[in-house]
């Protein structure tokens, strides 16, 4: 027999090994995503390593940082916890040498209330969750009004450093924190957390800064070693509304 | 593939074969070792979670969305569980560890990579988060980790991370080598420059397409899982896990996180040669755990026609 008779079956064959290959290296996959919840029981092994952090982070949760003489709430256009948080943000700031003319943050961006006696760790946690940063923003005089404007658009948010008069006809008058009128410049140094500055809460007018630069501390660390500086001092959280956003 | 359908196109092979010249066959021969294929199929689960972000605890019962939801102790249940029931398991994390519970702020991490290496994590890839407390706080928790970090489109070798992550990594599980990539996001803009400090960062469609084809064609690996920070899709052009799974070839499996998005049935997408990607991502906070089910089939290792097909089924 000659090898092209050879050659007439093996070909084919060959051929029909090869497509039949091709066409069943195939990896077949099923998706089944599972809920966690209390239907399944603990892992004892995990729990037991778990529980000596858990019990330490109740326990630092739970420690008290100072006393409040009275409930602390959110509301617009200013409030006792908008303003405190404001200026000891800006005040955290320029303790940092940072030479700022106010303080913008976000009314959201609070996020629970303070009761009237303990505060605890746990607590701070609660009012500020986030990570964010306090950041230092120069912006120019036109986006400087843009933020007045936004500031007074959606009926105060919390600030430190300036006071804002709106009258009935929507013009308004800035003051600075001594009741000075406030100082014409080309340029604001604004002290705010990095969420806002990227623009967030539609705060556009810091999108296109002059300057940016990072504080370097935390928001909520720098409320933390705030409200226990007054503990580790004996002195009590006090509250107040100046009126520094007034609608007349 | 039914089994008609497989008759006909063997007859027509058959017939087209038998009257053609044929000759082109010979130089499909180097390809692959006819005496050497096994019609062996392995079956291999992959679980993941991905953005679990520190929730080592259940989500309060009064929590408003995820009420008793989720825990470690209990995510270690169900992959204890699913251990038992199957042969082949490789489990994965997609990143961003740390970050999002007091647990983080006060031990830096240490309980989620102990936790992890106890439920024996096979593979994690990192998230912009777990650069937080900067590229020090992380190099710190890394004794902790008993399971390697896999990514291939950050440079490290000018930061103290140098030789300390993989690129890639190769599992062996029965017949079938299943190779293990990572990719991660854009770190400027989204982390503090002080934090991921020297870090360069790649195209990581590029990287990772060159990681798999190495793996593919040089480690002959049968599957080539791709685990990714990138993020599910976006409403701008920025990369995501849908880029990632069109725009390269060798990838079968996208384990994706960083957008946080509950996929109940995995997004299919025809990859660069019209092959189909699977990509899963299970939201967030150890919420959910992803379980794909992979058959599969060594016809002959030599062969590289690889393609994913999906059947959704609900868990149980």
């Amino acid at each position: 027999m000659s090898i092209q008779k050879y050659l007439k079956y093996l070909l084919p064959a060959l051929f029909a090994v090869f497509f039949y290959s091709c066409h069943h290296h195939k990896i077949t996959t099923e998706y089944h995503p599972a809920v966690i919840d209390s239907s399944l029981s603990q892992n004892a092994e995990i729990e037991q390593e778990l529980q000596p952090y858990r019990a330490k982070l109740n326990e630092t949760m739970n420690t008290v940082l100072a006393q409040s003489d009275e409930e602390f709430v959110k509301k617009q256009p200013e409030s006792n916890l908008s303003n405190l948080v404001a200026d000891l943000t800006l005040e955290t700031a320029v303790a940092k040498g940072v030479d700022a003319d106010m303080c913008l943050l976000n009314f959201g961006g609070l996020r629970t209330s303070l009761p009237k006696g303990d505060i605890t760790v746990g607590k701070i946690y609660e009012l500020m969750p986030f990570e964010n940063e306090i950041v230092a923003v120069t912006i120019s005089a036109k986006q400087f009004d843009s933020l007045i404007h936004y500031v007074i658009k959606v009926g105060g948010q919390p600030v430190s450093g300036i006071k804002i008069i709106v009258k009935k006809d929507k013009t308004y008058k800035l003051y600075d924190a001594k009741g000075n009128p406030w100082p014409q410049k080309k340029q604001y140094t604004i002290i705010t957390t990095d969420y806002l500055a990227q623009g967030g809460d539609h705060m556009d007018f810091f999108l296109y800064p002059l300057q940016y630069k990072e504080v370097g501390i935390k928001l909520r660390d720098a409320i933390m070693q705030f409200v226990k500086k007054k503990g580790d001092q004996n002195e009590h959280l006090k509250g107040k509304e100046d009126g520094r956003i007034t609608f007349i | 593939m039914g089994e008609s359908h497989l008759y006909n196109r063997r007859k027509f092979i058959k017939q087209t074969a038998k009257t053609s010249a044929g000759f082109a066959a010979l130089t499909l021969l180097p390809r692959f070792s006819l005496f050497a294929a096994k019609r062996e199929i392995v079956k291999v689960t992959l679980l993941h979670t991905n953005d679990t972000h520190s929730h080592l605890d259940p989500f309060p019962v009064n929590d408003p969305k995820y009420s008793g939801l989720g825990g470690i102790a209990r995510r270690a249940s169900l992959v204890d569980k699913i251990r038992a029931q199957e042969k082949h398991v490789l489990l994965f994390d997609a990143g961003d560890i740390f970050q999002g519970t007091p647990y983080f702020n006060l031990f830096g991490g240490k309980p989620e990579f102990e936790l992890m290496s106890e439920m024996k994590y096979d593979a994690a890839t990192l998230g912009n988060h777990d650069f937080d407390n900067g590229i020090d706080g992380l190099v710190k928790m890394f004794p902790y980790a008993k399971f390697p970090f896999i990514n291939c489109n950050y440079d490290f070798s000018d930061t103290q991370l140098a030789g300390k992550t993989k690129p890639y990594k190769i599992f062996n599980k029965g017949n079938a080598k299943i190779g293990v990539i990572g990719v991660g996001v854009e770190l400027e803009g989204l982390v503090a420059k002080k934090n991921y400090g020297n870090i360069q960062y790649f195209d990581p469609i590029k990287k990772a397409d060159e990681q798999a084809k190495f793996l593919k064609l040089e480690e002959k690996c049968d599957m080539v899982v791709c685990l990714s920070h990138l993020g599910y899709k976006y409403k701008t052009n920025k990369v995501s896990d849908i880029h990632l799974a069109q725009n390269t070839e060798y990838i079968d499996v996208i384990i994706g996180g960083h957008t946080h998005t509950f996929l109940d049935k995995p997004d299919i997408r025809k990859n660069k040669a019209g092959k189909k990607v699977l990509i899963a991502q299970v939201g967030w906070a150890g919420i959910k755990l992803g379980k794909i089910d992979c058959e599969i089939p060594l016809f002959g290792k030599d062969i590289n026609f690889t393609s994913t097909t999906i059947k959704i089924s609900k868990y149980q």
